[in-house]
C-alpha cells in the first residue's frame, strides 16, 4: 500500500520529464527583454527611454503621409534634423556642466603642512586656484550658452513645422 | 509641438557635487530616443598610501636624528633644517590627482566640441540652406568652437603643470627620505659615543655634514619650485586668453560677454529667409 504511490507516480514523472524537457529551451529565457529594439543588456529601460519601434515611427508619419503628399513629410524630416542638432548642443551643455562640476581646488587638507602641498608650494596655491576657478566660470557660461541657444534652436524647428504645416492646410 | 521630451533621468543637475560613482548618460535625439549611453565615470583615484607610508617610516628616523642634533650641541640650527626639509615634503598623489583629472577634463570637453561640429555637419549642413545657416556655422565654427579652444588650452597646460610638480615632489620627498634612512643609523651611532671627546667631534662633524646635506636638499627643491613660476605665467598668460573671449573686455567683473545666437533664429517673422530647406527649389 504503501510502496504503491510512489511506484504509480515514478513511471509517469519519469517519462514526462524529458517530454517537458525538449521543448524547454524556450525564447523566454533567452531574451527576457520583450522590447523590439532589445534594451542593452542588464535591464530593461525605462519607456521613454527606450528606442521607439519601427512600427510607431511609420504610424506616426504615415497619417502626414495621407494628408498631403510627400511635402508633409518633408518639412518634418528637416525640421528633425534641426531639431537633433539641437539635442545635441543640449548634451554638449550638459557635459560641460558636468566637466565643471570637477574642476579641481587646492584647499582643505591639501594645504595642510606635511599633508599635502610642500610648504614652498603654498604661495603657487591661490594663483592656481584663481586658474581653476575662472576655467569653471568660463565653463558655466559655456553650458549656458549652448543651453539657452539650443533652445533657441528648437523654437525655430516649431515654428518652422508650425509655418510649413499652416501652408500647406491653405 | 513635440518638444524634446524633458531630460533623461541620471543626469548631472547643475550645482550638485561631483558625481559620485559611474553615471550613465543616457544621450538622447530630439524625440527622446536614446541613441547611445555615456558612462560618464570620474573614475575616484585612491590614494595607494605611498605618502602615509613614507611618513610613518620616516617619523622614527627623525627622532633619532634630532635626539643626536640636540646631543652636538648644533641643536637649534639643525632642528630648524630639519624642520625646513620635512615640511616641504608634499603628497605626490595630490598632483598625480589633478593631473588625470584636467587629463580626463581636456578629453571629456574635446569630446564634446566634436560631437557639436559633427552635428553641425552631419545634420545642418545638407539639409539647409538660408541665412540660419550661415549663423549657425559662424556660431559653430568661430564662436563656440573658440570657446571651447580657450578652455582645452588650460585643461592641457594644467595636466602639464600638474605633471611637473607631481614629479618633483615625488623626488623630493624620496631624496629627503634616502638622506635620513642614511644618515640615522650613522648619527645613532656617533651620538652613543658623544660622552667621549672624539666621539663629539665626530657627532658635530657628521651633523654639519647632515645639515649641509638637508640645506642643499631644501635650497635645490625652493629653486626647483621657483621654476614653476615659468609654467604659472604659461598659464596666466593663457587665462589672460579665457578671460578675453569669455568676458567683456577679458574682465570678470565687466561681467559675461553675450555669445549666444541672434534671437532672429527663432523669430517667426524671419523664418522665410533663416529657415529654407535644401530640398525646396530656389523660387
Amino acid at each position: 500500500m504503501a510502496s504503491q504511490p510512489p511506484g504509480n507516480l515514478s513511471p509517469t514523472t519519469s517519462p514526462g520529464s524529458p517530454a517537458f524537457g525538449t521543448p524547454d529551451p524556450s525564447p523566454s529565457l533567452v531574451s527576457p527583454c520583450p522590447h523590439i529594439p532589445a534594451c542593452p543588456p542588464p535591464l530593461c529601460l525605462p519607456s521613454h527611454l527606450r528606442a521607439q519601434p519601427v512600427q510607431a515611427s511609420l504610424a506616426k508619419s504615415a497619417p502626414l503621409l495621407e494628408d498631403t503628399d510627400g511635402a508633409a513629410k518633408g518639412y518634418e524630416t528637416d525640421a528633425g534634423y534641426v531639431r537633433k542638432f539641437a539635442g545635441t548642443m543640449d548634451d554638449s551643455a550638459t557635459g560641460v556642466d558636468a566637466v565643471k562640476q570637477w574642476t579641481p581646488r587646492f584647499e582643505g587638507w591639501n594645504l595642510a603642512p606635511m599633508a599635502g602641498v610642500p610648504i614652498v608650494g603654498l604661495m603657487f596655491v591661490n594663483r592656481l586656484n584663481t586658474i581653476a576657478d575662472t576655467w569653471r566660470d568660463s565653463a558655466g557660461i559655456l553650458s549656458e550658452v549652448l543651453r539657452t541657444d539650443s533652445g533657441k534652436i528648437d523654437k525655430a524647428a516649431d515654428n518652422y513645422v508650425a509655418a510649413a504645416r499652416a501652408s500647406t492646410a491653405e | 509641438m513635440s518638444t524634446p521630451s524633458g531630460e533623461p533621468p541620471k543626469l548631472i543637475v547643475p550645482g550638485s557635487t561631483t558625481p559620485v560613482a559611474n553615471q550613465q548618460l543616457y544621450v538622447s535625439n530630439a524625440s527622446g530616443t536614446v541613441q547611445r549611453t555615456v558612462t560618464v565615470a570620474p573614475k575616484p583615484r585612491t590614494d595607494p598610501g605611498f605618502y602615509k607610508r613614507l611618513i610613518t617610516e620616516l617619523n622614527p628616523l627623525r627622532q633619532s636624528n634630532r635626539a643626536a642634533m640636540a646631543v652636538s650641541g648644533l641643536g637649534v640650527a639643525a632642528l630648524a633644517l630639519d624642520v625646513a626639509a620635512t615640511l616641504n615634503l608634499g603628497n605626490p598623489f595630490l598632483f598625480y590627482d589633478r593631473r588625470e583629472q584636467w587629463k580626463s577634463m581636456a578629453g571629456l570637453l574635446e569630446g564634446s566640441r566634436s560631437d557639436l561640429w559633427r552635428a553641425f555637419f552631419d545634420d545642418i549642413s545638407p539639409n539647409w540652406k538660408g541665412q540660419a545657416r550661415d549663423t549657425l556655422q559662424q556660431y559653430v565654427r568661430f564662436n563656440v568652437n573658440g570657446l571651447y579652444g580657450q578652455l582645452g588650452k588650460i585643461t592641457d597646460e594644467m595636466s602639464g603643470a600638474m605633471h611637473g610638480q607631481y614629479k618633483e615632489v615625488l623626488e623630493y620627498d624620496l631624496s629627503v627620505f634616502g638622506l635620513y634612512a642614511t644618515s640615522a643609523p650613522i648619527l645613532r651611532a656617533v651620538a652613543a659615543m658623544s660622552a667621549h671627546p672624539v666621539g663629539r667631534v665626530a657627532l658635530m662633524t657628521q651633523v654639519g655634514l647632515f645639515m649641509s646635506a638637508a640645506g642643499n636638499l631644501v635650497k635645490q627643491f625652493a629653486d626647483v619650485y621657483k621654476s614653476y613660476e615659468g609654467a604659472l605665467n604659461k598659464l596666466e598668460l593663457k587665462l589672460n586668453d579665457l578671460r578675453g573671449a569669455f568676458y567683456r573686455s577679458g574682465n570678470p567683473a565687466l561681467g559675461a560677454r553675450d555669445l549666444h545666437l541672434t534671437p532672429a533664429i527663432a523669430d517667426p517673422t524671419q523664418l522665410e529667409n533663416y529657415w529654407v530647406p535644401m530640398s525646396k527649389e530656389a523660387s
